[in-house]
């Protein structure tokens, strides 16, 4: 194994953490703020990949492609936010996780409608096909770096926004006191549209860049949402910093777990059993780091208050 | 009280029309959705022990029914091809006999529901949810990775298994074994709730400091409901593998973990028969959606919406108004 | 000399900087009512749930009986014999009056573990919650759901469950709280009947209720017991009557 594998293992590890990221940013800002548990956010990242890769192919242009995907899952979300999400929020979690599972079985049979059965593809820019060198002898894909470039911009972004600006202010008030922002004179509802529907549009994002890397299919949304409630979960509901942290490390774990651990069991056993062991306990490893940190801090690395 | 036990025994009487009717049309496929209803049913029962009287809610109790479903596969397929589970340090034989399948199936699932639950009561609310979860998926990506079973391909049964005096293969005759198991898990459940512990169980659902103050310790009694709980799914995903000859990582799935929560909440929480009438309905949409239409989830997913929005406390709570437990 | 039935010594706790009790300690007798007074923020409420359990002391220990039970956690506590009521009236909403009792009673037996037998068939149980309830007056109202209690009753239901852990000391925080002046009336009367079934340990508001009751007081400021006596001790206090000075009349 040389180092430069390894690194490169690192930047897929990082790419996979950034995408998780944009995708457990909303989950865990509608959690924060609204105290709803959204199991149809992987339905938004379908739609956002659905409208880019119709869209692209319609213009032929992969960047118009990635607007479409940000305005179809910010409208989804809101109209979905409007009509059902908002009557969800006074009540208790299993309300909120049978009715947003329902949304998933909606959303998947509307797309699966619409666009039928068979996955469309969405392809990688003329600009960033083909790789970028970097030092160490590392050959690493433009499109890749860019997924991961993009994700730290936002990162950054959106922390400035919750840090800087008034709607910032107004979301870490909701945070904390929901009826203190109401007597402030802040439209609640309009500002809980607004949160839901800036989620929305970052897990339509995070949905059409990966969908250039995979297919895009109906129930694509489904594995990758249940990584962003392991990733907010580890990072603490509610908290933009958890889920940055927490990303990263599922992102890294599964990545280098996945890249390390058959290699691990070939120094003590045969190889055909230590592939079969190393490859059963790497997919396993993002659970099993999820369970160790809530043993150690049941409520996540940066969350104070279990709901 | 009443009206919910006439209520319930017109479910019963509905029950077993339906694998009678199959007798008198000649379609045994009524036989087996039936049968699927009742295996269903047993699920849900075992999650509405902790979801409806216990308070918790369990989004993993996939691994319960994936776990006893492999066992009775891995017992069945040994049996099958007569070569032992484990040859040391003593021999272990597989076994097609349901009076030994479906008890060990209970006592692994019910064991992993005490390790499971052990980890996972520390936590509570959202957290609880998302941790139990995640030992689903573990156990999930486990069955899949692990190749020795079949691995994403599943592991299939050629026969079912063979229970004393009766022809399993007679699908009227497996409908029966269902049957009476359902029945004597509801006869369980009743007494549980009814008894000491239940009391306990359903005060630590309300009010768990109250209860730590008069001298009982709630996780203990979370703990013990929790481990009751995977058991008696555990049985629930025994059957199905035998009602389908065929057991693969799916039932494993989340969504697995979803539909049985839906049964649950569709027929109403916290009521004896809610699982029954929700897997019925489950079972009855899906046949009738789908007949109509392909895309009969979609339509599946907007009556769930409805149902959460208007009717609360599931189809038993619109028809049975009275209730204990709030 | 006669040893204490609960002995608090030398109880510290801070939360970050900022101190709750420092160095409190303080003996409860058998047959007494101890009276705990404080200003608001006096860190009596910590107190309380450092005696109970939900909050662990940094120093100190908490001695019952002969068994220290500084490190118990809250149901041990109770199970070996101490009876708390909350500020906030803690019940079980959903179940009946009588079912509230009859948990009290299995958690006191070790009861709990039973899952065969139902509860409404069990005479024994439901005789001996019929005298608990007996006792603070609300037989009358055993089969309503607790959830429909008005809030004197629910007051009432707490004791009731207290008595029925026959416990070696009741710790009861507020009891008046939120009564009324008839209400406090009632609850005065069965708090001395009570003191004949173990010894108080009495957090209160109401002035007027807790010189009329107690045998000796404690009083809590800042985080510290600023003197300790009988009621004519503690109205004599010159310390006692500073920290209240201007707010509450002694």
């Amino acid at each position: 194994m040389s180092i430069s594998l390894f690194l490169e293992q690192v930047l897929n590890g990082l790419q996979f953490g950034v995408m998780l990221f944009l995708m457990s940013a909303g989950l865990t800002l509608v959690f924060g703020v609204m105290g709803l548990i959204n199991l149809a956010h992987g339905s938004l990242y379908m739609i956002g990949a659905f409208a880019a890769a119709a869209i692209a192919s319609w213009t032929g242009s992969f960047w118009l492609g990635l607007v479409a995907s940000l305005m179809a899952a910010a409208i989804a979300g809101v109209i979905v936010e409007i009509v059902i999400i908002r009557r969800l929020y006074k009540r208790d979690h299993l309300d909120q996780v049978l009715a947003t599972f329902a949304l998933i079985l909606l959303f998947s049979e509307a797309m699966r409608w619409i666009f039928g059965a068979f996955p469309l593809f969405l392809d990688v820019p003329e600009i960033l096909s083909g790789t970028l060198s970097l030092p160490l002898g590392i050959e690493y894909s433009k499109y890749r770096m860019m997924i991961i470039v993009v994700g730290i911009l936002i990162a950054v972004g959106l922390f400035s926004l919750i840090s800087k600006t008034r709607l910032g202010v107004r979301i870490r008030a909701g945070e904390s006191d929901r009826e203190m922002i109401a007597a402030l004179g802040v439209d609640i509802s309009k500002l809980y549209t607004l949160v839901f529907a800036l989620g929305a549009a970052l897990a339509g994002l995070a949905g059409a860049m990966v969908g250039a890397i995979q297919s895009v299919e109906v129930g694509m949304g489904e594995p990758v949402l249940i990584l962003a409630f392991v990733v907010i979960v580890i990072g603490g509901i509610g908290s933009i910093k958890g889920a940055l942290v927490g990303a990263i490390l599922v992102g890294l774990t599964d990545t280098l777990g996945r890249f390390l651990l058959p290699s691990f069991f070939k120094i003590f056993l045969n190889p055909s059993s230590a592939t079969d062991i190393g490859s059963a306990l790497s997919s396993m490893m993002i659970y099993i780091l999820m369970a160790a940190v809530l043993i150690w801090k049941p409520s996540g690395l940066f969350g104070n208050n279990a709901k | 009280m009443i009206k919910e036990n006439y209520f319930n025994i017109i479910c019963i009487i509905l029950l077993l029309s339906v694998p009678f009717l199959g007798l008198i049309l000649d379609e045994p496929y009524y036989i087996t959705l039936a049968t699927k209803v009742v295996i269903l049913a047993i699920a849900g029962a075992g999650l509405n022990l902790v979801l409806g009287y216990g308070g918790f809610v369990s989004f993993g109790h996939a691994a319960f029914f994936g776990i006893g479903g492999y066992v009775s596969g891995i017992l069945a397929s040994h049996a099958l091809n007569y070569y032992p589970i484990i040859e040391w340090p003593f021999i272990i034989e597989g076994t097609t006999q349901m009076l030994i399948i479906l008890p060990l199936a209970m006592l692994i699932s019910g064991g992993f529901a005490f390790l499971i639950g052990m980890l996972c009561l520390r936590t509570s609310g959202v957290y609880f949810i998302m941790i139990t979860l995640a030992f689903a998926q573990m156990v999930y990506y486990f069955a899949i990775s692990w190749p020795a079973y079949g691995g994403e391909d599943g592991l299939s049964v050629y026969l079912r298994n063979n229970f004393p005096g009766l022809n399993t293969m007679d699908g009227f005759s497996f409908f029966s074994i269902c049957f009476v198991l359902l029945i004597f898990v509801l006869f369980i459940i009743s007494r549980i709730v009814n008894s000491n512990f239940g009391l306990a169980l359903q005060s630590a659902k309300q009010n768990p400091e109250r209860v730590a103050a008069v001298g009982i310790e709630p996780i203990k009694v979370q703990l013990i409901a929790f481990v009751i709980s995977g058991a008696i799914t555990g049985l629930a995903g025994a059957l199905y593998t035998d009602l389908n000859r065929f057991v693969s990582p799916s039932v494993l799935s989340w969504h697995t973990s979803g539909e049985i929560m839906v049964f649950v909440i569709l027929g109403g929480t916290a009521r004896l028969f809610g699982p029954l009438v929700g897997a019925a309905l489950f079972i009855i949409l899906e046949q009738f959606l789908g007949g109509i239409t392909e895309n009969w989830q979609f339509w599946l997913g907007f009556i769930l919406i409805i149902v959460v929005l208007f009717a609360k406390g599931g189809i038993i709570g619109m028809i049975a108004k009275e209730r204990r437990n709030g | 000399m006669v040893s204490p039935i609960l002995s608090i010594q030398n109880l510290s706790k801070k939360f970050g900087a900022v101190i709750a009790n420092e160095d409190v300690s303080i003996d409860l007798y058998q047959d007494e009512i101890h009276g705990l007074i404080g200003p608001n923020g006096a860190g009596k409420s910590t107190l309380i749930k450092q005696i109970s359990g939900e909050i662990k002391q940094d120093s100190g220990k908490i001695v019952l009986g002969e068994n220290e039970i500084s490190n118990q956690p809250v149901f041990q506590r109770a199970k070996m014999g101490l009876a708390r009521s909350f500020q906030v009236s803690s019940i079980i909403p959903s179940i009946t009056v009588l079912e509230n009792v009859i948990l009290a009673i299995q958690g006191n037996l070790g009861q709990t573990f039973k899952f065969w037998k139902p509860v409404s068939k069990n005479q024994e149980l439901i005789n001996a919650a019929h005298g608990y309830l007996d006792q603070v007056d609300l037989k009358l109202r055993m089969f309503i759901l607790a959830s429909e209690l008005s809030h004197g009753e629910r007051r009432k239901l707490e004791i009731s469950m207290a008595l029925a852990l026959e416990p070696k000391v009741f710790l009861l925080d507020e009891p008046m709280a939120g009564l009324g002046a008839a209400g406090s009336k009632v609850m005065t009367k069965q708090l001395a009947k009570l003191k004949s079934r173990a010894p108080i340990l009495l957090i209160e508001h109401d002035m007027d209720a807790i010189f009329a009751l107690a045998d000796r007081i404690s009083v809590l400021v800042y985080g510290r017991i600023i003197a300790t006596g009988t009621v004519d001790e503690i109205r004599s206090n010159a310390n006692v009557k500073e920290a209240y000075l201007g707010s509450e009349d002694l």
